[in-house]
């Protein structure tokens, strides 16, 4: 099987956002954005940018004919800042040209003033400042108050995790085109279609219906598309509804970076209990999410924080707390993995600071804690599979960790200069949105009478492979060639209402919604097949490689000639199709319920070389088994390991977000100064191996969702290299802050050594 | 007017030479398979080939499109992704890709397919490592590249060394052809720019010109100012060859300003000299290499120059010439403060001099960068040292990143003449580089930071170059 895009991509024929022809008239948008953390908007002075030759019309809050507001689940965000800006990359004014360049010029034409205020960046000072987004929120099981006593050692720390660009190698960008009776058709680079369409309908006010939203595919998105998509794709709606001709807007590198959310940097502060035979007794974590200036999807990604506060253990007795503070950098956003990494990483630090009070190695806290069918997840949900503990046993059994420790002791104890570490990552996802709302998915399928195929869902294509994965379920539904079998654009007049491409979860859903659409069609084909062979109520009649089969034997009516017959038959050869994922429910007020339709699960081993003169290093091997349920798209499961796992190392070591002192405005705003893995910063040896599916799963097809979940893997990289520090100073205190940089690295380096 | 030919076609243009060229593929040509990923050369999607004519030949190297100036295709071949797809089915590399699964978004996706190619279109015996070095400046950020490494070791190992003596033959491009890696139209390419012809070309020195902007590489002025010189008179170094030769007489290595990084990577003398074959992939990526110049590197006067950085510990000389009067000055004294240099407003540098390394001095270079490819360093070094019986005759270092210009430890150098290695010289030298320096906190670092990088690279030299003379224990 195969990413079947790739088809086009290697080719140079598969069009992005910015490749389709320019249509008649088109206008571009750019965006004047405020250039200050905090301030008040003073005056915004158009006149000498409109006149420049070329400009058709600036727009600024005042033009927006419906509601200023783009919020999701908070209502907190305008789409064009009125009289405050709040940080520095926010939107004031759009002004539309007849090329890209004037329309930049025209932007640095315009005389804003804007009175600075005092900004918070650290989500702890918002939070002594009351400035929270959302009231804290405390998921518990147990009674962690009384566990302490039984506890023979007890850690408390602090760690913090950095943001995250998602650089997305396709910047932010929408088309939008005007139709007749003033309704609009949005080409959008969203993960959420419905969502632009709704905000578009809202700040525009007009009905949902009026709005098109179409999105063929995006060149990468990683939740990054998934909220922040939604200004630039209304803004160039709203310059259609202003001068009734297209505009397109297209992000440059800078602006992207500069302007849209990141992955939420946390600072959390945590306390853990063990008792001597390492059994971890208690657990306490408070959370401070650094939200931005806006609420975002910042609430739901702080639920997902709380969710994974236990990661792949259990633990009796916990109390996690998080608190979302609302900050003047912009609004930080869903980046893959969607609050879990950040939760994983303090969990893994304070197991880390717990095995060196004790002078073990953390391997041996994490295996006696992992997760064993039946045990509860502080959510209310019981861990239902096996899979953590089997991930973990087949690590060991494929690559013998033990030995792989002795070889690392070895080379340690005979080269001076360099060192290597190793670590464990266990990992155990929750998947479904945690919003149960948001878990359902539509279908059409049209079967054209010459027997090909045509597909719509919600889902997006981003590069994850959903579009290979809904094509293999139409084709193995129906039983005829994936080349029969064509993915529409996802598109809102054919999906309607649907969830945004996110939570791992669109192969699932969409998927699943597929295959309901085409099991209706393909009843009342073996209906009519039955009536025209005549066959017997005892036979069995199936569609086999395209061929009715009678009792498992072909005969000579064939796919095409049966739809042929249908047609004329007039029996509908399309259907839609709703997926709802059974069984989810969630009690706020309690805290509990059963949010997941299913957990993924897998581990992964690490090994690094540090060179302890230059405080630099090599990643040497990771070494996976994950659990994939019974994949249905084997190379596109692993590249989305391969992929989530790399990300997942750069969030931890190489992605750093610098900011100014002073005005905190983003310095390592481009490729040159922000730095994403490369071919040569990718592990020289990656192995994944797909653990045995032994069970049910909610998947389509019996597979499972694989998006996020390997991300979390690269937490291990963290933790590998701060043991190879170990092995050159057993003295360093690390602070459990990531990135990890080569600064950082040489700093602890200089830690005065044994 | 501007004419090359573009894939299969021969192409004119009006466009500014100063314009970029992803610009005229994307909008002027339509060929929307080149992407624009960042415009600065820091990610690869808008990778293309381009072909200069040889003497006997095309020569093809991969370049970033958005750095590369619309007045560089005149008489030349430009490829695009287009130019590379048969029209039915796919090129070996382009099935590699697919089958490996090595394409998620797609994105990056023909840029990795113009590097590959490139890199076969550049070597007689493809090999795995080099392969995976041709995609050292295309980022993909979804695949995690492992299937992509896949990709590029079984391309290396299904097409085999090439039959032809050198890359830039007749007989190489045959090859490729048989092989589907390239279509037949390449073969009739280079006689096709022959009756193209260069016209008179504007491409000529004339240095009384103080409005023109000299272009050499122009992988920096691309990046940082392509807006400001889309208009602006430029004239191309590239098309002089007494500006970009490489030559070496009796003990003494010239350079000419305009030789690429590549041309010096490649050349016979810098593969004679210990400790450069690990340096070339330290220095930025495939496309830039070749396109960025030497002179560039130098008149560019970036604190962090790598060039700059390495030629100041060769104790080199530049050549300075106002097309009228010629003169030399030692590097070490050309940097006079921070983009300041001993260089007037008519003068160009045309190249570089400095004595090869004979047996007894060695050479090593230092980098430390917080990605270690196509990244500018937190710090680079260089140290070239002259040893007898394990005794300094001389010695000339060098530091990047740690003052307003590429900078010559003058005190760290003087400190080490004439003593005996061992480790507490090389902690002394360590010292006094560190006292000599006066970093500041950057994107790339705070100034502490970089002061005690610098130290554990002056370390690392003497580590690196005479590992039997020091104590590496004491020295961490």
């Amino acid at each position: 099987m195969k990413h079947f895009d790739a088809e086009l991509h290697v080719k140079g024929t598969s069009l992005f956002m910015d490749d389709f022809p320019a249509q008649e008239n088109l206008l571009y948008a750019a965006v004047l954005v405020s250039p200050a953390s905090h301030g008040e908007i003073v005056s915004i002075e158009i006149e000498k940018a409109e006149a420049i030759q070329g400009v058709k019309t600036i727009i600024t809050a005042k033009d927006i004919p419906g509601e200023n507001q783009i919020g999701n689940i908070i209502m907190d965000e305008p789409l064009l800042a009125e009289d405050r800006v709040h940080f520095i990359g926010e939107p004031i004014a759009v002004v539309l040209a007849d090329n890209p360049q004037t329309a930049r010029n025209a932007v640095k034409a315009i005389n804003l003033e804007i009175h600075e205020l005092p900004h918070v960046t650290d989500p702890r000072e918002a939070f002594a400042k009351g400035m929270l987004i959302s009231p804290p929120r405390t998921f518990s099981l147990g009674d962690t108050s009384i566990a302490w006593d039984r506890c023979d050692v007890v850690v408390e720390g602090r760690a913090d995790s950095g943001g995250q660009e998602h650089v997305y190698l396709e910047t932010q960008g929408s088309v939008a085109i005007p139709l007749e009776n003033n309704c609009i058709r949005i080409y959008a680079g969203t993960q959420g279609p419905t969502f632009v369409q709704k905000v578009t309908s809202r700040v525009l006010g007009i009905p949902m219906h009026k709005v098109e939203v179409d999105v063929g595919r995006l060149g990468g998105a990683f939740g990054g598309k998934e909220d922040q998509a939604t200004p630039w794709a209304v803004m160039a709606a709203l310059g259609v509804q202003i001068t009734k001709q297209p505009v397109k807007i297209i992000l440059n590198r800078n602006e992207d970076m500069t302007w849209t959310g990141k992955r939420h940097p946390y600072t959390s502060d945590f306390k853990l209990g063990l008792s001597n035979d390492e059994k971890i007794l208690a657990f306490e974590v408070t959370y401070y999410q650094n939200g931005g200036a806006a609420s975002d999807l910042s609430t739901a990604i702080l639920e997902r924080t709380l969710f994974h506060s236990t990661n792949a253990y259990y633990i009796p007795n916990v109390k996690a707390t998080g608190i979302c503070c609302r900050t003047n950098l912009p609004p930080n956003t869903a980046f893959r993995g969607f609050g879990a990494p950040q939760a994983m990483f303090v969990l893994e630090s304070a197991i880390h600071k717990a095995a060196i009070l004790m002078g073990i190695d953390t391997e041996q806290i994490q295996e006696k804690n992992l997760l064993n069918p039946g045990d509860g997840f502080p959510y209310g949900m019981i861990f239902e599979g096996d899979e953590i503990r089997r991930s973990w046993m087949k690590l060991n059994e494929l690559y013998n960790p033990v030995k792989v420790r002795e070889e690392i002791k070895e080379f340690n104890s005979v080269n001076i200069l360099k060192k290597k570490g190793i670590s464990f990552m266990p990992v155990c996802f929750g998947i479904s949105f945690t919003n149960i709302s948001l878990n359902q998915a539509n279908a059409l399928v049209h079967v054209y009478t010459d027997g090909s195929v045509g597909v719509s869902t919600g889902a997006v294509e981003m590069g994850q492979g959903v579009n290979s994965k809904i094509r293999q379920v139409a084709a193995r539904t129906f039983s005829i060639s994936i080349e029969k079998v064509k993915v529409e654009s996802t598109n809102t007049t054919r999906a309607a209402n649907t969830s945004p491409t996110a939570a791992s979860s669109a192969a699932d859903m969409n998927g699943n919604a597929v295959r309901i659409a085409c099991s209706n069609i393909l009843n009342r084909l073996l209906t009519l097949a039955r009536k025209q062979l005549g066959v017997q109520e005892k036979d069995q009649v199936e569609l086999r490689n395209e061929t009715v089969t009678v009792n498992g034997i072909g005969t000579d009516l064939l796919w095409g000639k049966l739809v042929g017959k249908a047609y004329r038959d007039r029996i509908s050869l399309s259907s839609q199709a709703h997926y709802a994922t059974p069984g989810l429910y969630f009690d706020s007020s309690e805290e509990k319920g059963r949010p997941f339709a299913y957990h993924v699960t897998g581990t992964a081993l690490t090994e690094v070389t540090l060179d302890r003169l230059r405080g630099t290093y090599s990643l040497d091997s990771v070494k996976i088994v994950h659990d994939c349920g019974t994949s249905i798209n084997p190379l596109v499961d692993r590249g989305q390991i391969e992929g989530g796992l790399l990300q997942g190392i750069g969030w931890v070591t190489l992605e750093e977000l610098k900011y100014s002192s002073e005005t905190h405005e983003l310095l390592s705003n481009s490729l040159a100064t922000y730095k994403i893995p490369d071919i040569y910063f990718a592990p020289d040896e990656v192995q994944i191996e797909f653990l045995e599916n032994l069970s049910e799963n909610g998947g389509v097809f019996n597979s499972k969702a694989v998006g996020e979940p390997p991300f979390m893997y690269g937490i291990g990289t963290y933790f590998a290299l701060l043991n190879a520090l170990q092995e050159c100073n057993s003295e360093i205190e690390p602070e459990y802050s990531t990135p990890l940089s080569a600064e950082k690295i040489l700093m602890l380096l200089e830690q005065s050594p044994d | 007017m501007i004419s090359f030919i573009l894939n299969d076609q021969q192409f004119t243009t009006e466009l500014p030479p100063g314009s970029v060229a992803l610009d005229l593929i994307r909008k002027a040509a339509r060929l929307t398979g080149t992407k624009e990923g960042c415009r600065e050369g820091d990610c690869g999607a808008c990778t293309v080939l381009l072909g200069i004519p040889q003497q006997n030949g095309m020569k093809y190297m991969a370049v970033n499109s958005c750095l590369l100036p619309v007045g560089e295709l005149r008489g030349r071949h430009l490829v695009t992704v287009e130019g590379l797809s048969p029209s039915e089915g796919y090129s070996p590399v382009q099935s590699l890709i697919v089958n490996e699964g090595a394409s998620q978004c797609g994105f990056c996706t023909p840029g990795i397919v113009m590097s590959l190619t490139g890199y076969l279109l550049s070597t007689v015996s493809p090999i795995t490592e080099g392969a995976i070095d041709s995609l050292g400046g295309n980022i993909c950020r979804c695949t995690g590249y492992v299937s992509i490494r896949k990709a590029a070791e079984l391309l290396c190992s299904k097409i085999g060394p090439s039959p032809a003596l050198s890359p830039e033959s007749p007989l190489h491009i045959k090859w490729l052809i048989e092989k589907r890696i390239i279509p037949p139209f390449f073969e009739g390419i280079e006689s096709r720019l022959n009756e193209i012809g260069t016209p008179e070309s504007p491409d000529v020195m004339d240095s009384g010109m103080s409005d023109v902007i000299r272009v050499a590489g122009g992988t920096d002025l691309f990046a940082i100012k392509a807006e400001k010189l889309k208009n602006a008179e430029l004239l191309f170094f590239s098309r002089q060859p007494e500006m970009n030769g490489i030559t070496v007489k009796n003990d003494h290595c010239f350079i000419g300003a305009a030789a690429t990084v590549s041309n010096i990577m490649d050349s016979e003398v810098f593969n004679c000299i210990e400790g450069f074959s690990r340096i070339r992939r330290l220095i930025s990526s495939t496309q830039i290499r070749n396109r960025a110049t030497l002179g560039g590197n130098i008149v560019n006067a970036s604190p962090i120059g790598d060039l700059s950085i390495i030629f100041l510990a060769l104790d080199s000389v530049a050549l300075i010439s106002n097309g009228i009067e010629k003169r030399q000055t030692r590097l070490k004294n050309f940097f006079r403060g921070y983009k300041i240099l001993d260089l007037a407003p008519d003068e160009i540098i045309e190249g570089l001099s400095f004595r090869i390394p004979d047996r007894n001095t060695e050479f090593n270079f230092e980098k430390v960068s917080m990605r270690k490819h196509l990244d500018i360093a937190a710090v680079n070094t260089a140290a070239r040292i002259k040893v007898e019986n394990g005794k300094i005759l001389e010695a000339d270092l060098s530091a990047g990143g740690v003052a307003p210009v590429p900078l010559f430890l003058k005190e760290t150098s003087s400190v080490l003449k004439g003593k005996l290695i061992s480790s507490d010289m090389v902690l002394l030298a360590a010292d006094t580089a560190r006292q000599e320096v006066k970093p500041i906190d950057d994107v790339r670092g705070s100034a502490e930071y970089k002061r005690i990088l610098l130290g554990r690279l002056i370390a690392a030299h003497f580590i690196e170059l005479f590992p039997d003379l020091v104590n590496v224990k004491e020295l961490l």
